[in-house]
């Protein structure tokens, strides 16, 4: 088998231009599933109320079930359901027109949040109770407490899942062409059907992919290496 | 100074305090002995407010508190002005030997930086740490992390020290060095109460020593009478289990 090495070398500049579009993705989504995922590890490692159990079942929920269900869920049932409720009561709006990126933030938010939420609740119950009771036997508030002593150790705890959480959700991003975005899979597929060049279309975005993980596992390296002072 | 009231605390169906009166001098060093499960350390952490009583009357100073609806300003007064030395130091393992002496002093108490850090070398030095103001926690042996947590405790000038057992945590070789530092400490005048099982610890520096059973105090008084003439038939009967017979008249 020979490879369209033409193909190759345009598509590659092709497929770069996605680049932006997938870290778009990966960097809002990691804005917003770091702060619920955090938001609710605190809740429910403190809690144990209705609300931790609600987000108990919507982190099974979320955990059990294929991105790719997810997705066409989101993408095919929203539209269908919200179009005639908006309708109905007269809101201007309309659902069709919300765009494939939103869908992707919003679906891709909703799949990591759990798992950003995992960790952060791993990290902050791996740290002895007994820092959090020194803090308060010295006259610290309990948010003192937690924003100076607990949190600093857990995140360095976090760092090394959280890569691997970032390169997941790298490797996630490439399911946004199902909603139509164009990002680095998306642009390869279309570029690749085009030209029925699939294998090498593929291959160049296999490499892609690794190069921009490896990046991550570098910048993760260096960071961890500034930071593990103590520990 | 320091005075408890009928302390009661339960874990679930365990009842751990049955009612428990302790009264604190200023220059007390008291001792609490008791086989493990009476609650003495529940006592202890209850003072903190670690642990929150069911029932209970605490005075400090003048300040009077219901121990089980206990308000946050009361909970901070007492923690303000007491210091806890917990049996596995817990000094705080993502700050040096220096600011773990210090956050008390400028965190909580908003002391100056500068003066914090004075009066944190000075509290080291009484320790003899003060050549180890950079290093974390990890890179200390427990014997010298005990004597950071001590000197965590002495820094914030408390009114009465809480020790939980302060050398259970310890390799026997290193026990000594932070015994001789409460030693000297409570030589100086300073008022503690000190849960811990060095009975001779506890004959040396002791004014007072209370024995707890089963949740409630079976005995008290001067260490020359709970060791050498002791009333109940519970404090014998414990001593006996944990003192070299021959060296005191049981």
């Amino acid at each position: 088998m020979s490879l369209n090495t033409e193909f190759i070398y345009n598509t590659f500049f092709l497929v770069l231009k996605g680049v932006p579009v997938t870290m778009k993705i990966v960097g809002v989504v990691l804005l917003i599933s770091l702060f619920f995922g955090f938001l609710f590890a605190v809740v429910r490692t403190n809690s144990n109320g209705i609300f931790s159990k609600i987000l108990g079942v919507y982190v099974s929920f979320a955990r059990g079930t294929p991105v790719m269900v997810q997705i066409y869920l989101i993408y095919t049932a929203l539209p269908t359901v919200l179009a005639p409720y908006f309708k109905e009561k007269g809101i201007a709006f309309d659902v069709y027109s919300i765009k494939g990126m939103t869908y992707a933030y919003f679906i891709f938010s909703f799949g990591m949040i759990p798992v950003m939420s995992e960790m952060f609740r791993g990290a902050l119950s791996s740290i002895d109770k007994g820092q959090l009771e020194a803090a308060k036997a010295i006259g610290l508030s309990v948010i003192q407490g937690y924003r100076r002593i607990i949190l600093p150790q857990a995140l360095v705890k976090t760092l090394p899942v959280l890569c691997t959480n970032i390169t997941g959700l790298v490797k996630l991003s490439s399911l946004a062409f199902a909603v139509s975005v164009f990002e680095i899979m998306g642009i390869a597929k279309t570029e690749g059907a085009k030209y029925t060049c699939y294998v090498e279309a593929y291959l160049i975005i296999a490499v892609l992919y690794v190069a921009l993980n490896l990046g991550i596992e570098v910048i993760f390296k260096l960071v961890e290496k500034r930071i593990k002072i103590y520990a | 100074m320091l005075k408890l009231e009928d302390v009661h605390k339960a874990f679930g169906k365990n009842q751990i305090l049955k009612g428990v009166d302790i009264e604190v001098n200023k220059g007390d060093v008291i001792v609490i002995l008791g086989p493990s499960g009476s609650g003495k350390t529940t006592l202890l952490r209850s003072i903190n407010f670690l642990e929150k009583a069911d029932k209970g009357k605490l005075t400090l100073d003048d300040r009077e508190m219901d121990m089980h609806h206990s308000s946050r300003k009361d909970i901070s007064y007492v923690r303000k002005n007491t210091a806890f030395v917990f049996q596995n130091y817990c000094l705080f393992n993502n700050k040096t030997v220096l600011q773990n002496v210090t956050e008390g002093l400028i965190v909580a108490r908003k002391v100056p930086k500068k003066e914090a850090v004075e009066t944190a070398i000075s509290a080291l030095k009484k320790v003899g740490l003060e050549d180890k103001l950079d290093m974390y926690p990890a890179q200390l042996s427990g014997g010298m992390q005990q004597r950071v947590g001590i000197a965590r405790a002495i820094a914030v000038n408390p009114k009465v020290i809480l020790f939980d057992e302060p050398t259970s945590a310890l390799d026997p070789e290193l026990v000594g060095e932070v015994l001789s530092i409460i030693k000297r400490l409570a030589k100086e005048g300073t008022t503690m109460i000190v849960v811990t099982h060095e009975m001779s610890f506890a004959e040396d520096v002791a004014n007072k020593v209370i024995f707890m059973s089963d949740g409630v105090v079976v005995e008290q008084g001067s260490p020359k009478e709970i060791f050498y003439k002791p009333k109940e038939e519970r404090t014998k009967q414990f001593l006996k289990r944990i003192l070299p017979v021959s060296d005191y008249v049981i």
